[in-house]
C-alpha cells in the first residue's frame, strides 16, 4: 500500500494559482485533503490528497466513475460523514477551516451558506409533508422567519425555479409532483436561504433525459440570480461539457486531471480521461464507430494497485516499469492544467 | 422552457382530482372497504358515547340497591338482571364503560408518549444509548406483568390509577421496540440525509421528519393496545389488584359473578360480553388501519 508522500506536497503545482471563467472571490478551497474510512477489512482510502478551489460565479465539476470518491469528497466538505476520518489537509470556507468547526457552527453553514442538492428527488423529499412546508422550513430554521413569511418566500422561490402555479403546488405532497418538478422543488429548498455555494450531487442522473436539460438550465439561472458558486458532481461528461468552467477528474480517490473544460476535452492529458471521453456514444459523427469502454473495473480502495492506481486498466502503461512502481504526482501540463501521469500527453498519445 | 409548460399542462387535470384526496382521505377510503373494521369502529363509538353519557343511559346508580331482588335474571325493570346485593347490572355495565375507556386510553397514552420518545432516541442515536434502552426493555419484558402489578398495587393502593401506571409503564416497552425498528429503517432514507445536509437539527429531524413517517405502525399498535389494555385491566381487576367494589370495573364484575355461575350466569355473561366485544372491536379497527395505512396495499 502506498500512501501519498506528503513531504512532496509543496512541489505539487497548486490548482489555486489559476482562475476559471468565474472571476469572483475564492469561496471553497480544499487543500491536500486525505480522508479514510477505517473498516473491519482495512483502511479505505476514499479521498487521497485532493486540492481544488471554487470561486463565486463558477461551476466546478467533479467527474469520475462510481466509487471514485467524488461524492465522499463533497460529503466530507459538508461534514456529513460521521464515520470518515480526515487524516490531513484543510477545507477552507471563506478562509476558515471547516474541519475546526463545531457541529453547531456546521449546522449554520449547511443549508445557510453551503446547500446540497441530491441525486434522487424521489427519495430526498419527505413524503409526509407538503412541498411548500418543506421549502418554507428552510427559512424558518435558518432565517427565523414566521410560518406565514416563510411560506410566502417558499412560494416565491418555487416560482423562481419554474414551478407553475406555485401557490397551489406548495400545498401538494411530493408524490403529486413529476420527477423534474421534484428536482426543482429540491433546488428551491437548497436556494431558500441564498447560499454562497450549491453542491449538486448528480442532480440530473435520476431524471428523464428530456427534463435533464431544463433542470440544468434552472441551476445555471439560479446561480446567476443568487450569485453563488456551484460544485457539480457527475459521471456524465455531456453535462459537464455544456456547463462547467473548471473540472477535476477523480479515479480511486485520487485527483488524476484538473483544468478548464476545454483543456480536458481537447488537450486530454491523462489516459483515464481519454478513456472516459472515448466511451461516450458519438451521436453526430461516424455511427459505425464502435464504443471503446475502459477495460476492467475500478480498483478496491483497500488494496489499491501499486504505483499508479490506473495502471492495470491503462492501455499505455509500462508494466513492469514506472507505472506499477511509482505513484505519479500531479504535474503541470502547461498553464495550470494538471495531470497525474508519469508521461506527458505527448509521450503516451499515439501520434 | 416550452417543455416545462407542456409537462405542467399534462399534469393539471390530475392535480385537480388529487386535491380532494389527501393522504388521510385515501386511508379512509381504504378503511371503509373493510366491513369488520367499520363494525368495530361503530361499536367503539357506541362504547365511548355510553361512557360519556352514562348518567343519562343508566336507569340506576352504581350503588343503588333494589332490596329483596338479588341475583335476578334479566327483566323489564333490570335489563341485565341484578347482582348479588340487588344492584342493577345494566347500569353497572354502562358505568363500567367509563372505567374501561379511562384506563384503556390513559394507559395507552402514557405508553405511546414514553415509548415514542425512548424508541426514537434508541433508533436515531444508536450506539451505547440504544443498547442501554433496549437492555432495560428486555429486563422489564422478562418480568411477568402480574407480579409488577401486584407490587405497584401494594405501593400505590388498589385503584384505577395504579392500574393505569402499571399498564402504561409496561405498554411503552412494546411501543419503543416498534418505534426503534421504524427509525432504524427510516434514518437511512435520503430525505433524512438531505435534512442533515440542509442544516436541520437532530431533534427536528427526529420528530418532524422521521416520526411522521413512522406513524403507521404506531397508530396500528396503539389501537390494538387500547383493546389489550382493557383486557389486562379486566384481568387485574379479576385478580383483585385493580379497582375495588363498588367501582364498576368489568373484570371485577366477572370476578364477583364467577361464584354464582350455576344459578345466575348473567352476572358473568354481560360484563364478560362487554369486555370481549370491546377488545374485539379495537382489534378489528387496528387491522383495518393497518391495511388502510399500508402504502403497499394502496392499489388493491
Amino acid at each position: 500500500m502506498t500512501d501519498q508522500v506528503s513531504p512532496d506536497a509543496p512541489t505539487v503545482p497548486d490548482p489555486a494559482s489559476r482562475h476559471g471563467s468565474g472571476s469572483g472571490e475564492v469561496l471553497l478551497s480544499v487543500r491536500n485533503l486525505e480522508a479514510v474510512f477505517e473498516t473491519g477489512d482495512g483502511v479505505v482510502h476514499a479521498v487521497d490528497g485532493i486540492s481544488f478551489d471554487v470561486h463565486r460565479g463558477e461551476i466546478f465539476a467533479i467527474v469520475g466513475e462510481s466509487g471514485s470518491g467524488k461524492s465522499v469528497s463533497a460529503m466530507t466538505v459538508m461534514g456529513l460523514l460521521p464515520t470518515i476520518k480526515v487524516r490531513s489537509g484543510e477545507i477552507l470556507w471563506k478562509g476558515e477551516n471547516l474541519l475546526d468547526f463545531t457541529e453547531n457552527q456546521m449546522r449554520k453553514i449547511r443549508g445557510g451558506e453551503i446547500a446540497m442538492i441530491f441525486q434522487d428527488p424521489l427519495t430526498a423529499l419527505n413524503p409526509v409533508h407538503t412541498v411548500g412546508r418543506q421549502v418554507a422550513e428552510m427559512a424558518r430554521i435558518h432565517d427565523g422567519l414566521s410560518k406565514k413569511d416563510a411560506m410566502k418566500r417558499a412560494i416565491e422561490t418555487l416560482d423562481l425555479v419554474g414551478i407553475p402555479e406555485p401557490r397551489k403546488r406548495a400545498g401538494m405532497h411530493p408524490h403529486e409532483f413529476s420527477g423534474g418538478m421534484r428536482q426543482r422543488a429540491m433546488i428551491a429548498m437548497a436556494i431558500m436561504c441564498k447560499p454562497d455555494l450549491l453542491i449538486a450531487d448528480e442532480p440530473t442522473t435520476a431524471l428523464d433525459v428530456t427534463v435533464q436539460a431544463q433542470v440544468l438550465e434552472v441551476l445555471v439561472a439560479i446561480k446567476d440570480e443568487i450569485d453563488s458558486g456551484i460544485v457539480l458532481i457527475t459521471h456524465d461528461l455531456g453535462v459537464v461539457a455544456g456547463l462547467a468552467d473548471q473540472m477535476m477528474v477523480m479515479y480511486a480517490g485520487n485527483q488524476v486531471e484538473f483544468g478548464t473544460v476545454d483543456e480536458i476535452f481537447y488537450e486530454t492529458a491523462h489516459p483515464y480521461t481519454e478513456g472516459l471521453l472515448k466511451s461516450i456514444p458519438d451521436l453526430v459523427g461516424d455511427h459505425d464507430k464502435p464504443l471503446i469502454p475502459i477495460k476492467g473495473s475500478p480498483p478496491s480502495l483497500i488494496n489499491r494497485p501499486s504505483g499508479c492506481a490506473f495502471h492495470p486498466r491503462c492501455s499505455y502503461a509500462q508494466v513492469p516499469g514506472i507505472c506499477s512502481e511509482k505513484e505519479p504526482e500531479l504535474r503541470d501540463e502547461g498553464s495550470g492544467h494538471l495531470s497525474a501521469c508519469h508521461f506527458t500527453s505527448v509521450d503516451w498519445k499515439p501520434q | 422552457m416550452s417543455n416545462a409548460d407542456t409537462e405542467a399542462a399534462v399534469e393539471t387535470p390530475a392535480s385537480d382530482e388529487t386535491k380532494t384526496t389527501s393522504l388521510w382521505g385515501d386511508a379512509w377510503k381504504q378503511f371503509k372497504r373493510n366491513k369488520l373494521a367499520l363494525v368495530g369502529l361503530g361499536f367503539i363509538i357506541l362504547v365511548i358515547l355510553t361512557a360519556i353519557f352514562a348518567d343519562l343511559i343508566a336507569p340506576y346508580s352504581i350503588t343503588e340497591r333494589d332490596s329483596g331482588r338479588f341475583r335476578e335474571g334479566p327483566s323489564a325493570d333490570h335489563w341485565f338482571g341484578t347482582d348479588i346485593i340487588g344492584r342493577d347490572l345494566f347500569s353497572r355495565v354502562v358505568y363500567g364503560a367509563r372505567v374501561s375507556m379511562r384506563i384503556g386510553l390513559s394507559a395507552t397514552a402514557i405508553a405511546l408518549v414514553i415509548g415514542v420518545i425512548m424508541g426514537s432516541i434508541a433508533g436515531f442515536v444508536g450506539g451505547l444509548v440504544e443498547a442501554a434502552i433496549m437492555r432495560f426493555i428486555d429486563i422489564f419484558l422478562a418480568i411477568p406483568y402480574i407480579i409488577l402489578a401486584i407490587a405497584v398495587a401494594t405501593v400505590f393502593g388498589k385503584s384505577e390509577n395504579s392500574v393505569i401506571i402499571v399498564l402504561g409503564f409496561l405498554g411503552w416497552l412494546g411501543v419503543a421496540r416498534i418505534v426503534r425498528a421504524s427509525f432504524l429503517q427510516l434514518k437511512k432514507q435520503e430525505y433524512v440525509e438531505a435534512a442533515h445536509a440542509l442544516g436541520f437539527s437532530s431533534i427536528r429531524i427526529m420528530f418532524r421528519h422521521i416520526l411522521p413517517n413512522a406513524l403507521q405502525p404506531i397508530i396500528v399498535y396503539g389501537t390494538i393496545a387500547i383493546g389489550s389494555t382493557i383486557l389486562s385491566e379486566a384481568a387485574l381487576s379479576f385478580l383483585g389488584v385493580g379497582p375495588r367494589d363498588p367501582t364498576p370495573a368489568w373484570g371485577l364484575m366477572v370476578s364477583q359473578g364467577r361464584s354464582d355461575l350455576a344459578n345466575a350466569p348473567h352476572l358473568l355473561f354481560f360484563p364478560g360480553l362487554a369486555i370481549a366485544l370491546t377488545v374485539t372491536a379495537f382489534v378489528f379497527v387496528g387491522d383495518g388501519l393497518r391495511d388502510a395505512l399500508d402504502p403497499k396495499l394502496k392499489d388493491r
